[in-house]
């Protein structure tokens, strides 16, 4: 049997309630950031059009995303050549999935898009790829500096701490949209079939 | 011998009466020499092995991981990305925030580690977490921290590495 609370128990309460009023206020307000660093992995459904986003490859040639993702199997990671901690085994990830690629799915393209276009010059992107023994397949690129963080808020892959981004690797499909999230340090064998069956359906 | 055993009696440290009954039949004392020799070089191989395991410990931390590959992968990785200086190196404080230390005092030591219970590190631990990226409390760590495919060897060696810091 429930008893009604009192006078004196309801303006005992009504500062609790205020406060937790205004705690969920807060972290409805934080929601949408934790949320952004959790995005869910595997199917984007619906799949999500690129941004017109421009870019420089690494040849110094000048393109924007939508363009370069139209009509390949594309798979994307956001990288930049200063960092020491997850982008050399994103490279050497990508470096087994060329190889991987070239005979299985002839339209699939790797694209590793810079993070930090204020040190990622061409020359700097060319020289990285160099490092990873890079194909024709695989290009570099990186956005001008005032979009930086474009394609790192559209893909929702920002990490916490010194390292802004993630390694996971993100998959679009031939009309250029961005259709599939794998989890940090997917293996090369994962991704090619993944992008093989992408292509099949 | 019976002679320097008398010498150590007169010395106090037999009684000259038990000289006699310590006395090392004939051919005795080669085997006596060959057993101290064995377990001398027991100790001497014991000691090379401990040494080589550090040795590769130390390999795996500060230059890579040779024929490392992501757990699930047969990839080989190059070494160059496999160095957990890359990202645990506690001499950068930028690199020390990507990243906890690994060194004795934060393995072994007793306490909370992403919200679970106290727990601390031994070499089976560190294999799991190293395989399956799951820490001594259970707790799955972040997926920026890969998992690889690694022998006992090198886990062993690596956490003897680890700890010896």
């Amino acid at each position: 049997m429930s008893v009604p609370a009192s006078e004196s128990q309801r303006s005992a309460f009504s500062p609790q309630l205020k406060r937790r009023g205004l705690l969920a206020l807060g972290a409805a307000a934080l929601l949408p950031r934790v949320v952004h660093a959790h995005a869910p992995l595997g199917p984007i459904e619906p799949p999500l059009a690129a941004p017109a986003l421009p870019l420089t490859l690494h040849d110094g040639s000048a393109t924007d995303l939508p363009r370069l993702l139209k009509g390949r199997w594309s798979a994307l990671q956001l990288m930049f050549t200063g960092c020491s901690a997850t982008c050399p085994i994103q490279g050497a990830v990508f470096a087994a999935l060329q190889g991987k690629l070239a005979a299985t799915l002839p339209q699939a393209q790797l694209l590793s898009v810079s993070i930090d276009p204020l040190n990622d010059t061409a020359a700097a992107l060319a020289a990285w790829r160099q490092r990873f023994s890079a194909q024709a397949i695989w290009l570099a690129a990186a956005p001008p500096v005032k979009h930086a963080d474009v394609l790192l808020d559209f893909v929702d892959s920002r990490a916490v701490g010194s390292d802004r981004h993630t390694a996971q690797t993100l998959l679009f499909d031939n009309h250029g949209r961005f259709a599939y999230r794998c989890a940090e340090f997917a293996s090369a064998r994962d991704i090619a079939r993944l992008m093989q069956q992408m292509a099949r359906r | 011998m019976i002679e320097r055993l008398k010498r150590y009696a007169v010395a106090g440290w037999y009684k000259p009466s038990q000289v006699q009954d310590v006395r090392v039949p004939a051919g005795g004392r080669w085997i006596l020499l060959l057993l101290s020799l064995l377990l001398a070089a027991g100790a001497v191989v014991q000691q090379w092995r401990e040494h080589q395991r550090l040795q590769r410990g130390q390999l795996i931390y500060q230059q890579g991981w040779p024929g490392a590959n992501l757990a699930g992968d047969d990839s080989s990785l190059p070494e160059l990305a496999t160095r957990c200086v890359n990202c645990h190196d506690a001499g950068s404080s930028a690199q020390s925030a990507f990243a906890p230390a690994l060194n004795a005092a934060a393995l072994r030591q007793l306490h909370p580690r992403r919200g679970g219970p106290p727990s601390r590190y031994d070499e089976s631990s560190l294999c799991k977490l190293l395989r399956e990226g799951v820490d001594p409390a259970w707790v799955q760590i972040p997926r920026a921290m890969p998992r690889y495919n690694v022998s006992d060897e090198d886990c062993a060696a690596l956490w003897r590495y680890l700890v010896s810091r």
